[in-house]
């Protein structure tokens, strides 16, 4: 049975042309940049090709990219942006649509409906229309801090902003949401509602350790 | 488990938790450590209380569809990249001449190597006498070598593995820290240098090691370093402004106070001395310049200097030594010669 590796170490491995770190990666990282590509594009073909292209430039480039250059998932993440940028741009030029700023669906899951309670699903109901009201950059930055826990400097790189400017974004997208949604809530609801959360939290959590 | 002091807290608004990474890391995935401490901090300012129920509450609301990928999918990209990255098919004629494409294969793999060779060989930096030499170290922390010393290291680093260099004669460190302020230092994280009689193990600090004639001397300016004397024992931590030596011969080990910036003067080409007696001055000419040194009145050997000289260049340092020892200095070939005025 291997034992578990970081991203690093199979990185290094890679670098030195071992296929079976190649190969981890491929099984590490596909189903993340999958997920993150489908808010750009709902056009599986052209995820499928991007996700291809990304790893073959990975591969054919081993020679000359550092060892861990910042942090994998960061160089992946990015590097999977730009390819589907890439084509779509070139998929604009073909149909001769208007040249739109690229999306970002970033939805709510609604599966996540732990307590039927009426005030929390009104939060949600808030939170998602909320959500709608950000710029597709503004989603995309949440989506990198939130979901996939990347730093500011990793997010202003993939971005190509500056930290502060990142910081910013990220600011005001939060606010917003904040502020339409959770804002008209009185503070003993809060209370309720967080202690409710935190204890269903506190039954759930050992049913995944047993999974 | 937040770096940062309860007291900061105090004053954030339900945004600025909202933008904290340590208070994101505690709601997303919490620990016995960061529940005492948000605990702990929501007894200590109780008026907090809303505004960190408030960006619990949205963060733990903050939770998104996902897209997963049919194994189909990620079975057919797959299967596409072991086309485009195995080699051709072998051909059906066998023709005795070398075909164009192998030779061009094994040229290319003959430079991979001669370049993976040439990267395997470690870097070697040797000062000679009199010379003094600044070096950036693959992770940019920099090394002010001393004259007739000599640093060995990895040409390449790499990320989670732990630093390492070898040392003879003096050096003065100056070790970049790896991590971020709030995140935990992880093993790897470590810069290691290796002397003769003793390893010494920092995180990122500032440091002057000397090791001449199997006697140790480092003496720490600031953050925080141990000592491994080989000796199957726990390792020796310094403080800022400390000093250990160690004379491996005899295992005579002396820690003791003193001002750190003294001993890292060589470094901009001066030497500063406190009460030091001249057999000290006459080791340091001869470690740093190579002569050898004869004291025309054995008495000399008691006299102490204390103060600044400039060691910009040989005349100077023989010029102030005369001055401040009264004494006589005369050079002949490779021997220096020190008599009473």
């Amino acid at each position: 049975m291997r034992e578990s590796y970081t991203d690093d170490d199979l990185w290094t491995h890679f670098l030195q042309g071992d296929k079976n770190a190649y190969a981890k990666l491929y099984e590490r990282f596909f189903h993340p940049l999958y997920n993150y590509a489908c808010k750009f594009t709902t056009n599986t073909a052209l995820i499928e090709d991007s996700l291809h292209d990304l790893f073959l430039q990975v591969w054919k480039s081993r020679l000359r990219l550092n060892a861990a250059p910042g942090s994998v998932k960061n160089y992946l993440f990015k590097a999977i942006r730009h390819h589907i940028f890439h084509k779509l741009k070139a998929e604009q030029k073909n149909t001769r649509t208007s040249a739109d700023d690229p999306v970002f669906d970033l939805r709510l899951n609604r599966e996540t409906e732990i307590i039927q309670e009426e005030q929390l699903a009104r939060l949600q109901q808030q939170l998602a229309k909320a959500l709608v009201t950000l710029t597709p950059r503004q989603r995309e930055a949440i989506f990198l801090r939130y979901y996939e826990n990347f730093s500011y400097p990793e997010i202003a790189r993939m971005l190509g902003l500056s930290q502060k400017a990142t910081y910013k974004l990220i600011g005001r997208a939060i606010s917003q949401l904040r502020k339409l949604s959770i804002a008209d809530f009185t503070p003993a609801l809060i209370t309720l509602t967080t202690l409710l959360l935190g204890l269903t939290i506190l039954t759930i959590i050992p049913v995944y350790i047993f999974k | 488990m937040s770096r940062k002091p309860k007291s900061t807290y105090s004053s954030f608004t339900t945004d600025d938790f909202l933008l904290d990474d340590d208070f994101i890391q505690w709601v997303q995935h919490p620990t016995p450590d960061s529940d005492a401490f948000w605990q702990q901090f929501l007894l200590a300012y109780p008026a907090q209380r809303n505004n960190v129920m408030e960006a619990r509450l949205l963060l733990q609301h903050l939770q998104f569809e996902t897209s997963h990928a049919p194994a189909t999918v990620f079975n057919n990209v797959w299967g596409r990249l072991e086309k485009s990255i195995a080699l051709p098919a072998p051909g059906r004629v066998r023709r005795l001449r070398f075909p164009k494409w192998a030779a061009a294969a094994c040229i290319t793999a003959a430079l991979v190597l001669a370049g993976a060779w040439w990267y395997a060989q470690p870097v070697s930096i040797r000062t000679g006498y009199g010379e003094m030499k600044k070096i950036t170290l693959p992770d940019s922390s920099i090394v002010m070598l001393n004259a007739n010393s000599r640093l060995r290291y990895a040409r390449q680093w790499h990320s989670r593995k732990i630093r390492e260099v070898w040392m003879e004669g003096e050096g003065y460190f100056d070790v970049r820290h790896l991590r971020r302020n709030n995140a935990q230092p992880q093993p790897s994280d470590q810069f290691v240098v290796h002397l003769q009689t003793l390893h010494i193990h920092v995180l990122g600090t500032s440091f002057n090691v000397q090791e001449r004639r199997r006697q140790a001397r480092i003496v720490l300016n600031s953050g925080h370093i141990e000592v491994d004397l080989n000796d199957n024992l726990s390792k020796i931590a310094l403080q800022p402004g400390e000093m250990l030596q160690y004379a491996a011969a005899e295992k005579k080990l002396e820690k003791k106070k003193v001002t750190a910036t003294n001993y890292n003067a060589w470094t901009s080409r001066q030497l500063v001395f406190n009460t030091t007696p001249l057999a000290d001055v006459i080791r340091t000419i001869e470690d740093t310049y190579g002569y050898k040194v004869v004291l025309q009145d054995s008495l000399l050997t008691k006299r102490t200097i204390s103060g600044t000289i400039s060691i910009s260049s040989e005349q100077m340092l023989f010029m102030a030594l005369e001055t401040t020892f009264n004494v006589k200095i005369t050079k002949e070939d490779n021997t220096i010669f020190i008599n009473n005025q």
